[in-house]
């Protein structure tokens, strides 16, 4: 079934409900007034007969009736009965009118009572007159009421099925036209497709739900289209990267075969094909390493780590590499409580990511010095590394997290653009933020904020 | 315990001057860093004054760099942020005096800034306070050398190229 019409039923039931509710309620309470007001009627008549029949002188009598034929309406059936009571209080109930024992008992203890059989309503009092105690019967029958509260159930019921049946189909108008715009949302979602990955939903210029769902599509066709976008990118990259060394590697080959050579011609293109094949292992080597850090880090061991050991590490495996580095690690802002310089992780991948920034600021600044500093505040540590080299480009800042991404003015430097996506997505990893501040030709800063743990 | 009042411009380079006082106090010291502000007479304005003005005026970095100092100087330095309230020399000295500080210290190289609307420069006040002033250097990362417009927590470093 349709949410459309889901609701529609739904607010029908509801309404139908309530006016059930209300109609129950009006006859229920029309009718208890109305029998109370005939009671009251019936009492009055009882009065009256009692006070005619038992306490008048004959003539008094006479006018009396004349008075009552009159100005009180006589009633249908209109009946009244007088019973004597006997001294010890007994009586002789009128069995013709069928009226329970309860009833006269009532009678007895609280000198009055009613009484009602179908439409016929019975009213009884005790009246001291001067022949001694007497209970005087009244009793009528309710044409009028009976007659009234029928009419009153047509009408409810019939007001009940014609409302509900209006009701639903205007639920369902009501449905229809607010589902209009998720409809409208419907078809234009189904209309974009890989090949149109530009197309946008109107969010016109409402700020309800509706538009809110738009937008929150838009949002996810922009993340798309990025991720695509990089994803055609990083494919045409790779490709590009992995086929540049292969083709000097064929080329030399080829150049190889192609005459007789010296020892040492051979021996250079030998070299050229070996430093090639390196290349072409450490971009393999780097793509798998960002490749493994794109999964989740379940598999990887998770310890805690001190970061200032980590530092010292990376330093030295720098010195090995690089022995002209000018890395030095600033202790000035180190905390004194060591507790603050735990870290979880895996001290592989961090020690990676360090590594990949701190080597990319000796790369880019041509040895010039590279500050290493930690500090700590109450929840995250935070390693600072700052060189002074070319710096990135303000405009192209936006895409410095792009693998194969490379600044413009880094054509004179060898790298593949893949360490710094790498230590972001490592630090990401650990619940960590790493954050870039560049100016060309001054220098860069690089933060990394990780949660400590304690 | 000697307390120490320092003014600051919620800006790093007002915090530097935390590592000469470490390096001038081998005790452990209190550090009260104070930050004036200016009150009017008006009272409307002093009814709209902003109540929780620990929250509008402390930036993120400056409370980051306050943690980094806390946590570094741990054991020696005892760090906690104020604000003085007031433009007249009579009410700082009132200032001084209720804090019961025993010097004001101030970084010699750093440009105090009246960083927010109703900030005034704590220097002239500081000149005529009658508390000893302790003008401190800083020796810092030269300021020649800044990345971004921003101030960044790299300033606190200590280490020079």
């Amino acid at each position: 079934m349709k949410v459309q019409t889901r609701i529609a039923l739904a607010f029908t039931l509801l309404t139908a409900c309530i006016i059930l509710v209300l109609s129950v309620l009006v006859y229920y309470f029309t009718q208890q007034l109305s029998s109370r007001d005939f009671y009251k009627r019936v009492y009055l008549r009882s009065m009256v007969a009692a006070k005619a029949q038992l306490d008048m002188e004959y003539h008094d009598n006479e006018i009396y009736n004349e008075f009552r034929r009159q100005h009180i309406e006589i009633l249908s059936e209109q009946k009244e009965y007088f019973i004597k009571l006997t001294p010890t209080r007994s009586y002789q109930p009128i069995d013709s009118l069928g009226l329970p024992s309860s009833f006269y008992s009532e009678i007895l203890t609280n000198k009055e009572a009613s009484h009602r059989r179908k439409d016929y309503f019975f009213y009884g009092i005790l009246y001291e007159s001067k022949f001694g105690p007497y209970i005087v019967i009244a009793s009528a029958r309710n044409e009028y009421i009976s007659e009234q509260l029928n009419n009153l159930r047509k009408i409810l019921i019939s007001v009940f099925a014609v409302s509900t049946i209006i009701t639903f189909f205007a639920g369902l108008v009501f449905s229809k036209r607010i589902f209009q715009s998720v409809r409208r949302i419907t078809d234009k979602v189904k209309d974009i497709s890989a090949h149109n990955l530009h197309l946008r939903l109107d969010t016109g210029n409402g700020k309800d739900e509706i538009a809110e769902l738009s937008s929150t599509f838009n949002n996810m066709l922009d993340r798309l289209e990025t991720s695509f976008e990089t994803q055609n990118n990083f494919v045409s990259n790779a490709s590009h990267e992995l086929s540049t060394p292969l083709t000097v590697i064929i080329g030399e080959a080829e150049l190889a075969l192609g005459r007789q050579r010296t020892v040492e011609e051979t021996q250079d293109s030998v070299k050229v094909i070996l430093s090639e094949a390196e290349r072409l292992q450490h971009i393999i080597r780097s793509l798998l390493n960002l490749a493994q850090t794109g999964f989740n880090g379940i598999k990887q061991a998770w310890d805690i780590i001190r970061i200032d050991e980590l530092i010292w590490s990376v330093k030295n495996e720098l010195d090995n590499i690089n022995p002209e580095n000018k890395v030095y690690i600033d202790y000035s802002l180190l905390p004194e409580d060591d507790e603050r310089l735990k870290v979880k992780g895996n001290e592989q991948l961090l020690k990676l990511a360090l590594s990949n920034i701190v080597l990319n600021g000796c790369k880019y600044s041509n040895n010039a010095p590279v500050i290493v500093g930690l500090a700590a505040t109450n929840e995250k540590l935070i390693i600072i590394i700052k060189d002074s080299g070319v710096g990135i480009p303000a405009n192209e800042m936006a895409y410095i997290y792009d693998p194969f991404f490379r600044a413009s003015n880094t054509v004179s430097f060898n790298g593949y653009g893949i360490g710094l996506p790498l230590a972001r997505n490592i630090i990401r990893m650990h619940k960590g933020d790493l954050l870039v501040e560049s100016k060309q030709d001054i220098g860069t800063e690089v933060k990394i904020s990780l949660p400590i743990s304690i | 315990m000697k307390k120490i009042l320092v003014p600051t411009d919620f800006s790093i380079g007002s915090l530097n001057v935390i590592h000469s006082i470490a390096a001038r106090f081998n005790e452990p010291v209190q550090v009260i860093l104070f930050h004036a502000v200016y009150v009017s007479n008006n009272i409307s304005d002093l009814l709209f004054m902003t109540r929780n003005i620990k929250q509008t005026y402390i930036t993120n970095d400056y409370r980051e760099a306050c943690e980094i100092l806390k946590n570094k100087y741990f054991s020696r330095i005892h760090l906690k942020t104020d604000f003085f309230f007031g433009s007249s020399s009579m009410a700082f000295n009132n200032f001084v005096e209720a804090n019961n500080a025993d010097y004001i210290a101030i970084n010699a190289q750093h440009t105090y800034k009246e960083t927010y609307k109703n900030s005034i420069d704590a220097i002239p006040l500081i000149r005529r306070a009658k508390c000893e002033v302790l003008s401190l250097n800083v020796e810092a990362v030269s300021p020649a050398r800044k990345i971004s417009e921003q101030e960044t927590l790299s300033e606190l470093l200590l280490s020079t190229y």
